[in-house]
Formats: structure tokens, C-alpha cells, sequence
């Protein structure tokens, strides 16, 4: 994990959990498949407005069927070459952990999926609760975005547009 | 209009901009494309050492374009050159992802993640951010008036101030009532306003004096997502939004916001804007390039929610609005209202519609409408109250077929099938229940026919009908005329007559098109357009100098001063409109307005920069088939002769319009014109040529823009100055050679017979030598007195010499033997002087003696040696001849006993054998002289 903010200053307060949780969800019109992991790996420094979140993509389980999964390891998201999803960048806002509502705040940064990166802007609730910070957000990714291609004969089965919901519980590491 | 180009399939575009020469260029993940509106012009592709595609692009006012790549690395492109990488130390280490040249030429570059960069020339230089830039994601750049540099960023705005070197900073950001902390998009409008469009929260703008920022009313409550771009045109902010198309604000007396849709491209996610030469809108999206046409026509189909159909008649009133007739009833709405106002109010005026159709609709001075039916006379509608009136025949009108209402504050004019009704109008007017006076013309008149299709009213109270098969009849002073008493002319078929400010009156003449009258003179107007041989479904002089002329598949605009037309038809989206006859008219702003099937346009007068003619450029010429430098290369040798040229005439609004005339001086005698943008010559003779193009849009053109390049075919060599110079030289050296040996050859020859005199004469003289003649004498007395018969021998043998040289003399050549029978007989006599005291030795064999000797050669060094030399019995003179033949020379040998006294010698005689045997043989005369023997040797000559 550290080598994901690697180089960065660590004198600040950081946010990091090691087992958020990430589900995603295909809706095709002959099949819904989805797909849960409880090891989503975050980091966010309030101070720098900086985040990485890191996600072992064989750590989601799940599917329809063991033959399925599989499928979904080596034919789409060809875990040999490209093991993790990574999502890295910046936080637009402020945050402020002195509020202990619920907070809209805008992460922007890289998405890179299936080895293939995209800029995004990701909206994400996020909750300051003691020495927590709680972050929620559901998003879209395209397949097509990061050149993951569906045969033609399952493209029934999977949908274009995958809805990710991501839930972690970050919690402050104590200063070095 | 729609660009779609193969080269944009592939390769998403990211960029564009209009160069000052008027060229589109186009920048994407490939490269850069340099386009005419019609084909692709040139190409510049990013190659594997540069590595990524091209994010953003300027051309600065120094003409060098810059090009920003995606991997941070910066191009220069000069004019007339390649794109290279800029020179510089160091490189943004993230996109590029604008640039803008500052004051002072100064460029400034964004960058996504890597701050701001600039440059002054020499390297790129980086702004710190850590004391200063709120954020080092910058999407734009864009300047105000006092030269600071406004930077869109993830954080705000940053302001820049350049100060001489120091950089003065100000931020404008959430806190101070920004709506969204991600600008992407900035742009400044001519009212002192600074755009701003947001990620979120769509646009706002900032007073650049005050800075106070505002979110105009029409734009609050944002729902149509990021936006992607601004562009600030003629009182317009165009937005692109992401995914929710292309929006138009109006930042005049209306402030609407409108959607701007296009049925032929698709406009959900437009990237960038930015406006041409023409005031066209560009509309770059991923893969395709779209054009408006800017606010020149405002084409509605739907009001207040309701579909515009069939227009059958409109009309404007004087407060502004809008009024149309269809199957449906009449309808009027305000164009200036806002948006959230704008309605479509229904007047019903008391008639089924479906079956009573409306042909004619005007506004009259008081407010009242009047509504033109076929059969059922006209209705007059007060807007206030909603009520009507109907008139028809019965009520004293010609017909009850309207076809056109005219009128000002004194009358009102109705175009009838039965003739024209005129109403005064009078204190009674405003009365509903007031019954109206027509006064009504027909043949009786002279308002020679009866069917009337269209009446105008001019500013000199001329009335002015047009009719079917009559020609034009005007009205002045209570008398009818027809303008023409020509006999073809009153007798066409015209649908519509207007008059303009400029002393014009146009008919619109069946199956003909448009006739113009002025100065009592008709003439046919040529419009050349493709249509331009039938008739237009109406036409309207606006206040611009400008006729607008509708048609099924369009509009055209003439341009009445400078004759150029401008066509809107499936370049503005406008295709089969089949507008109907009275569906023109004219607001108080000059706007003209046009019903159609589907739409209603508005047409705004165009300022003077639309009437421009096409810019000409020749895009490149070809000798065979490679392009060459034309700012270098202007000669060529007399096998280069193969030219093709390629031109544009750039004129984006319709390109397949532009008409090309161009001309090989040099080579055509006439210009040729063709809609062709390029032109083969080949075979050209050697000379000088300039080839000229000029575009327009009409056949007339005028004062066309004109490209010319100018090159010269040299002769071949051998044609040319120096080759015949050189030529007539070398001749001239050739022949004078030839006369300076011929000349030296006779002077040779001459040599040799003068030689040849000179022997003779020395022969001569030696034969008559006193020396000899006394001592032959003395000889031949002694022989007399002592042996007489001798005597006479002697006599005899004396004869036979002065026989042979007699006979010799003459010759060139004689025989050896001969020579030596000379020579015997010469000796024979000089034997008997001397006697014993004279030895002769001859050793000359047989073989030899057919070989060639100038006569008396031997004889004359005999007699030199015995004329030298003493001749005594105590010293005998011996004289041999021998001959060498493996060195081929004869010789005549004595020895050497010279005599005291020096006998007068002419010192010609050996001489004059060495000359002459130097012409003869190329073999050298051997004289050799020792202490006692003396030798010549003459070469042997064979033939």
C-alpha cells in the first residue's frame, strides 16, 4: 500500500483501510450478474486532497456459476496481465473532518481497468466519524472504455455499462 | 454543413483552429490536418519519436502555429515548414492542454497536472506554483483586455498579471462565488465580460473591472451537465455541454436560451467552438466537424411547444410580432419575448380553415390584421378584442379572391383575381361596425388585367401590380401604366413586384426569374443560380441593399450592390421549404421573416464581412508529379514543362458553390472557369507564365480574390544565347584555322616554287658562272689548238648539259638516274679541266636509281666542292657518291682543301637543297663538316 502514495510527505494524518468493499453489478437483459469484494485497499490524505484506492480484481466473488467466474478472470479482465483496478488523483473539495455530516465531494483522478486508464470525476459521500472516515460512492464504467471486449454471443449476457458501488471505512493512521 | 473526413475515423480530433490565410486546421491523436472545407489540403503526422497525439493548437500573430502534444511536449510550426519540437531545455511532464499568445508575443501553455509554462522565444519557462497557482490542472487559458491571463483550473481561476518580468497572481474561487471549483472553459465577449463554464453548475460570467461574479437568470438552475467549451459570437454565447448538446445564449434584448440542433450531425458531446472569417460556428466533436451557420438565419420549427406546418401567409406588425396563417387559423407570437414567455396565440376569424384557405395576411398601420382568403374576401381582426369582420363582393370588393394586402397610413391595397380593391382609410376606421369604401381598377382602368398577383407600395407613393400576363403596371397620379410597352415584356406572367431603397423595382417572373427595373430600362437580372432559369416563390428587398429571394429548396440573398448571391439551402439545413406565395415580411430591425412547410426563419441582415468574396489560394503546384517550393522555385529547364495546380477558394458557408476562373498566361488567350480546383498543362513551350485563379460565386467576378504564381520554362541548351554563341565562335575558329592553313598551305607551296626559282636561277647562274664559261672556254681552246676532234666532243658534251638543265629545270622531280647522268656529264667536263687531279668515286647500285631527286641537286654539290676547294696535282679533289640504303640517304662527300680566297659565294645553294628537302621529306639533310672531309647526305625519296 504505501508504495501507492510513494514519495509523497507522510507527516500528515492519513485515512487507509485495507478491506473496503467494492460490488459491481452487470444488469443484461438476459442475465444480472454481480459481483462483491471485501478487500478494497484506500488510502486519502485530507490535508493534500490526494487518494488511492487499489482492488485485487481476483478478490471478487460471487457470479453465477464457478465457469463464470472464471470467464470473468481470464477473458475479460485477463488477471494474468493485469491483476488490480486502481483508482488515484485528487480530492476537488475541501475536507474538513471538524464536520461530522455527510459530505459531497468530487474525486478526480485516474481509473485504470483491464490495464487501460481513463480520467474521471467520481462523486463519493464521504463521513468523518471519530478517527473514521466513511466513504460511499456508485458509479458507471463503460467497457468500452477500458477496452474490455464481450464476444458476441454473451454480449446479451453482459451489460455495456457496469454499476460499481464502493462502502470503506478509512481510519486514521497515527502520525510518524 | 457537416465534415466528416476518413481521416477523422480513426483518430480523435482534440483541437482546431482558422489560420490567417483562411485554412481550417484540425488537431488529433494522429497528427495535424490542413483542410479547405472540401478536401484535406496538407498533413502533418506525429511520428513515433514525438509519441502522442495533439491536444491543443494556436497560430500566433507571427504566424507560427504551436502545437501541444499529449505527452507535454511542445511544436513549433513555421510558415512554410514542418512542425519540429520547440527548442527547449525543458518540457511539461503532463498534457499540454492550451495555449494563448499574451502581450509581447509572449505564448503561454496549460497543462493537465504540470502548472503553466511560457515562452518568450527562447525555451520554456514554468511558473511555480507551490507560493502561487491554486491548482496545476489548468483546461484553459484566455486573456482580458488589460493583458492578464486567466487560467481555468480544477481550483478556480488563477489571474495572472504580467508585470514586466515579475508575475503578479489573483484567484477567483468558490469562496468569491464561483458556482463549481473546475472551470474548464473561458472566454471573453466584446462587453467586458469573462465567461466561465463550469463542471458543474453550467456558466457564469465575471466583470473583468469589478471581478463580481454572476449567473445570468436564463442560466440558474443548471441541468444540462459539464461544459465543454464557450464561444462568444455576434451578442451570442454558444455553450457545449457534455452529452446534453449546444446551447445558445442570447445576451441581447431577449436573453433566450435556446437549443441549437442539427439534423444531420450529431451535437450531444461538441468539444470544442470556435468561429471563422464568414462568422461560421465550427462544432469539433470526436470524429466529425460540424458547421452552423451562425445567427445569419434563425430557423424555428416549434413555438411554445407547438409544431410549426404549412405556412400559407405571413406577416409582421409593428410592435414586433409575428403573424402566420395555416390550415389551422391565424397564430401570432412575440419574437423578443423570453423564453419562458414566448407563446403561440390561436385568433379564430370565423372560417374553416380546411377548406378556406388563407392567402394573405398584413398588418396595417393601426394594428389590425387583415387576412386574404380564396372566395371569401378579406377578414379584418382586431388583436385587442379578438373580434372580425369579414368583407367580400358583396361589400364592394373586386373579387373575394385575396392574393396580396399592401397598404400604408393612407390606403390599404388588395390584389384580387378580379382586379385591385384600394380603401382609404378615413376617420371611421377604427369602428368595427364601419362599412368601408373600395375604389376598384380593373381592365376599364387600365390596370389591363385582372388577375392581380402582387402589389407594392414604393416610398414615392408608386403603387406598383403585378399581373398575370401583363407584365407590371405602376400607378402614380390616378393613372395606370405599364412600365413596358414592349411587346414581349407586357405580356409575361409576374408574381411579384418589390421596390427598394435604392431605386430598384425586382419582378419575379414566371418560368424566367428575375427581371430588374431601373431607369425606365427592363433587364434581366442573371442570378446564376442552379434555378436560375424559373421563378421564385417570392422575393423581399430588406433594408440592407438585399434581396431575399425564396425558392422550393431555399433561400438566396443578393446582395443588390455588388451583385453576389449568398444560398442557404442544405447547407443551412434548409432542404424542399416549398415556401408559399405571401410567406415574406419584413420587422421593424430589418429581420425578414419566412414562413415554409416546416419552419419559420428568420433571415438577420448580414454585415458587409459576409459579402466577401471566397480567399484564393493555390494550394500547390506540381511539375510531373511532385509538389515543388513555390516560394523558391520559379525555373525551370525546357523538359520540365508537365504543371498542375491545385486551388482553393475558401468559403466554408456553401464550398460547392465557389466558381473558379483561371488562366495560364502565357498559354490561354481566355480566362476558363470551372468548378474543377485544379488544372493540368503539360507540354508547355519554354517561356514566362503566370497562372492566375480567382474564386467567386458568381459567374461575374468582379473583384475576386486572385492567387497568381509566376515561373519561366528556359530554353533548352542548344537554344539558347550562350549555347549558339558558342556555337557561332567555334565555327568561326574552325573556319579561320582552316583559311590560316590553307593560307600557310599556299604560302608553303609558294615557298617551294620560289625554291624552286631561286635553284633555278642559281643553276642558271652557275651554268653562266663567268668563272665557268672562262674556264670552259680556256679548255675548249687549248682542245682546239691541240686535239681538234676532242674539241668538238667537248663542245658537244657542253651542249648536252645546258641541254639537261634546260630540260630539268622545270621539274619538280626527276630520276636518280637521271640526276646522275647531270651529274657524269657535268663531270665529263670539269675532267677535262683537271684531269687526273680530280678523282670521282660513284657508288650508287642499280636499285636505286629509280628513286625521286629535284633536279640538279648532285651537280650543284659537286660544283660547290669544286668551286671550294683546290684542285691541284699535289692535292687532288676526290668527290664520291655513295649511297647508304639502311639509313636511305645518298652521299656526296670531298675532302676538305679549301681555297685561300673566298670565292663570292651566295651561300644559297645548299640552302635552297635544305628547303626544298624539308617540303619534300620530313627526313633532315645531313651536313657534316670535319677538319678534312666535307659531307651532305641526301635522303632517298621513293615515289
Amino acid at each position: 500500500m504505501p508504495c501507492l502514495l510513494a514519495g509523497q510527505e507522510t507527516d500528515t494524518d492519513l485515512y487507509s483501510t485495507e478491506n473496503g468493499y467494492v460490488k459491481f453489478v452487470s444488469d443484461a437483459p438476459l442475465e444480472l450478474i454481480s459481483a462483491e469484494s471485501q478487500f478494497l485497499r484506500g488510502l486519502v490524505d485530507p490535508d493534500k486532497k490526494t487518494f488511492a484506492f487499489k482492488l485485487d480484481v481476483k478478490s471478487l466473488k460471487g457470479f453465477n456459476s464457478p465457469l463464470q467466474q472464471e470467464h470473468f478472470y481470464e477473458n475479460y479482465m485477463e488477471t494474468d496481465k493485469f491483476p488490480s483496478a486502481t483508482f488515484s488523483g485528487k480530492i476537488i473539495e475541501a475536507l474538513d473532518p471538524g464536520i461530522s455530516d455527510w459530505q459531497t465531494i468530487r474525486a478526480k483522478g485516474t481509473i485504470d481497468i483491464h490495464g487501460v486508464t481513463q480520467e474521471r470525476i467520481i462523486k463519493c459521500q464521504i463521513r468523518f466519524k471519530g478517527n473514521e472516515m466513511e466513504v460511499k460512492s456508485d458509479f458507471t464504467v463503460l467497457l468500452a472504455d477500458h477496452n474490455i471486449t464481450i464476444p458476441k454471443l454473451v454480449f446479451q449476457k453482459i451489460a455495456e455499462e457496469i454499476k460499481v458501488e464502493i462502502n470503506a471505512t478509512l481510519v486514521q493512521q497515527e502520525g510518524t | 454543413m457537416f465534415l466528416k473526413n476518413t481521416i477523422f475515423d480513426n483518430a480523435q480530433i482534440n483541437c482546431a483552429l482558422q489560420d490567417n490565410q483562411g485554412y481550417l486546421w484540425f488537431g488529433t491523436d494522429a497528427g495535424i490536418y490542413k483542410h479547405d472545407g472540401l478536401e484535406l489540403i496538407e498533413s502533418f503526422l506525429i511520428n513515433e519519436s514525438l509519441g502522442s497525439g495533439v491536444s491543443c493548437m494556436i497560430q500566433d500573430s507571427r504566424e507560427n502555429i504551436w502545437i501541444g502534444l499529449k505527452n507535454g511536449l511542445v511544436l513549433q510550426k513555421k510558415v512554410g515548414a514542418s512542425p519540429l519540437k520547440f527548442e527547449s531545455d525543458s518540457f511539461p511532464q503532463k498534457e499540454v492542454t492550451c495555449i494563448l499568445e499574451g502581450m509581447n508575443n509572449r505564448i503561454w501553455f496549460g497543462t493537465y497536472g504540470d502548472g503553466l509554462f511560457y515562452t518568450d522565444g527562447a525555451g520554456l519557462m514554468r511558473i511555480n506554483d507551490k507560493q502561487e497557482l491554486t491548482d496545476n490542472y489548468i483546461y484553459d487559458l484566455e486573456s482580458d483586455d488589460a493583458g492578464n491571463i486567466w487560467l481555468g483550473t480544477d481550483n478556480g481561476i488563477n489571474i495572472i498579471q504580467p508585470e514586466n518580468d515579475r508575475i503578479e497572481l489573483n484567484q477567483l474561487s468558490v469562496k468569491d462565488g464561483l458556482p463549481d471549483f473546475i472551470v474548464q472553459c473561458l472566454e471573453k465577449d466584446n462587453k467586458g465580460n469573462m465567461w466561465i463554464g463550469l463542471y458543474e453548475n453550467g456558466v457564469c460570467k465575471v466583470d473583468l473591472k469589478s471581478r463580481k461574479i454572476e449567473v445570468p437568470q436564463p442560466l440558474r438552475n443548471w441541468r444540462y451537465g459539464p461544459v465543454n467549451d464557450l464561444l462568444a459570437i455576434d451578442n451570442r454565447i454558444c455553450i457545449a455541454t457534455d452529452g446534453k448538446g449546444i446551447l445558445s445564449y442570447d445576451l441581447n434584448f431577449n436573453q433566450n436560451l435556446k437549443f441549437i440542433k442539427s439534423d444531420n450531425a450529431d451535437l450531444s458531446r461538441v468539444k470544442k467552438l470556435f468561429s471563422d472569417k464568414e462568422s461560421n460556428v465550427w462544432l469539433v466533436s470526436q470524429h466529425e466537424v460540424s458547421l452552423s451557420l451562425g445567427t445569419k438565419l434563425e430557423i424555428t420549427s416549434e413555438i411554445d411547444g407547438k409544431e410549426i406546418r404549412k405556412v400559407h401567409a405571413l406577416t409582421t406588425a409593428k410592435d414586433g410580432k409575428v403573424w402566420f396563417g395555416n390550415d389551422e387559423g391565424v397564430f401570432c407570437f412575440d419574437p423578443k419575448a423570453k423564453i419562458e414567455h414566448q407563446q403561440l396565440k390561436y385568433y379564430s376569424i370565423g372560417l374553416d380553415l380546411k377548406h378556406q384557405k388563407i392567402m394573405s395576411l398584413f398588418a396595417d398601420h393601426s394594428g389590425m390584421i387583415w387576412a386574404g382568403t380564396f372566395g371569401q374576401g378579406v377578414i379584418r381582426l382586431d388583436p385587442k378584442t379578438g373580434n372580425h369582420i369579414q368583407f367580400d363582393e358583396k361589400d364592394g370588393l373586386a373579387n373575394s379572391n385575396i392574393l396580396a394586402i399592401e397598404g400604408d397610413e393612407k390606403a390599404i391595397w388588395f390584389a384580387t383575381l378580379g382586379g385591385a380593391s384600394r380603401f382609404t382609410i378615413n376617420s371611421g376606421f377604427g369602428n368595427l361596425a364601419f362599412k368601408p369604401h373600395f375604389d376598384n381598377y380593373g381592365k376599364s382602368e387600365g390596370l389591363s388585367n385582372n388577375f392581380i398577383y402582387d402589389i407594392n407600395l414604393d416610398e414615392n407613393n408608386t403603387v406598383w401590380f403585378a399581373t398575370d400576363g401583363s407584365g407590371v403596371i405602376y400607378f402614380k397620379n390616378g393613372i395606370f401604366k405599364p412600365i413596358s410597352n414592349d411587346g414581349d415584356f407586357s405580356k409575361k406572367v409576374v408574381y411579384s413586384v418589390e421596390s427598394d431603397n435604392d431605386g430598384n423595382v425586382w419582378m419575379n417572373v414566371a418560368n424566367e426569374g428575375l427581371y430588374l427595373y431601373r431607369d425606365e430600362k427592363i433587364t434581366k437580372y442573371k442570378t446564376d443560380s442552379d434555378h436560375a432559369s424559373t421563378s421564385f416563390n417570392g422575393i423581399l428587398a430588406n433594408n440592407n441593399h438585399e434581396l431575399v429571394m425564396v425558392y422550393d429548396q431555399g433561400i438566396d440573398v443578393l446582395n443588390v450592390h455588388s451583385g453576389n448571391i449568398l444560398h442557404f439551402e442544405k447547407n443551412a439545413g434548409l432542404e424542399s421549404i416549398k415556401p408559399d406565395l405571401n410567406t415574406l415580411a419584413k420587422d421593424a430591425d430589418g429581420k425578414v421573416w419566412i414562413g415554409t412547410n416546416s419552419f419559420i426563419i428568420a433571415y438577420n441582415a448580414t454585415d458587409s464581412t459576409i459579402w466577401k468574396n471566397p480567399q484564393t489560394h493555390i494550394n500547390s503546384v506540381k511539375l510531373y508529379l511532385e509538389n515543388i517550393d513555390t516560394t523558391v522555385k520559379h525555373k525551370f529547364s525546357y523538359d520540365e514543362n508537365h504543371f498542375s495546380f491545385h486551388y482553393s477558394g475558401l468559403w466554408y458557408q456553401y464550398p460547392e458553390k465557389v466558381l473558379f476562373r483561371v488562366k495560364l498566361e502565357g498559354h490561354d488567350i481566355d480566362w476558363i472557369e470551372t468548378r474543377n480546383n485544379n488544372i493540368i498543362y503539360s507540354n508547355l513551350s519554354p517561356g514566362t507564365y503566370t497562372f492566375r485563379v480567382t474564386s467567386g460565386l458568381q459567374r461575374d467576378f468582379g473583384d475576386g480574390d486572385e492567387a497568381s504564381f509566376r515561373f519561366k520554362i528556359k530554353k533548352p541548351f542548344w537554344a539558347s544565347l550562350w549555347f549558339i554563341l558558342s556555337v557561332i565562335s567555334l565555327l568561326a575558329i574552325i573556319i579561320i584555322s582552316y583559311i590560316k592553313i590553307r593560307e600557310r598551305n599556299i604560302q608553303q607551296k609558294q615557298a617551294v616554287i620560289r625554291d624552286r626559282i631561286m635553284f633555278q636561277y642559281e643553276n642558271l647562274k652557275s651554268q653562266i658562272n663567268p668563272h665557268f664559261l672562262f674556264n670552259s672556254f680556256s679548255t675548249l681552246i687549248a682542245l682546239i689548238e691541240t686535239e681538234p676532234e676532242k674539241a668538238v666532243d667537248y663542245v658537244s658534251e657542253l651542249s648536252v648539259l645546258f641541254r639537261n638543265v634546260l630540260e630539268f629545270k622545270d621539274k619538280e622531280m626527276i630520276t636518280l638516274q637521271e640526276e646522275l647522268k647531270i651529274a657524269e656529264n657535268y663531270l665529263q667536263l670539269q675532267k677535262k679541266r683537271f684531269a687526273e687531279n680530280l678523282l670521282i668515286v660513284w657508288q650508287i647500285p642499280e636499285e636505286l636509281k629509280i628513286s625521286k631527286i629535284p633536279p640538279l641537286t648532285i651537280q650543284l654539290l659537286i660544283e660547290n666542292a669544286l668551286k671550294h676547294n683546290t684542285v691541284s696535282r699535289d692535292k687532288p679533289l676526290t668527290i664520291s657518291i655513295v649511297s647508304d640504303i639502311e639509313k636511305g640517304y645518298i652521299f656526296v662527300k670531298n675532302n676538305l682543301q679549301l681555297k685561300k680566297e673566298v670565292l663570292s659565294s651566295t651561300g644559297i645553294g645548299i640552302e635552297t637543297i635544305v628547303n626544298r628537302y624539308r617540303i619534300l621529306t620530313q627526313k633532315e639533310i645531313i651536313i657534316d663538316k670535319s677538319t678534312d672531309s666535307f659531307t651532305v647526305g641526301i635522303p632517298i625519296i621513293n615515289n
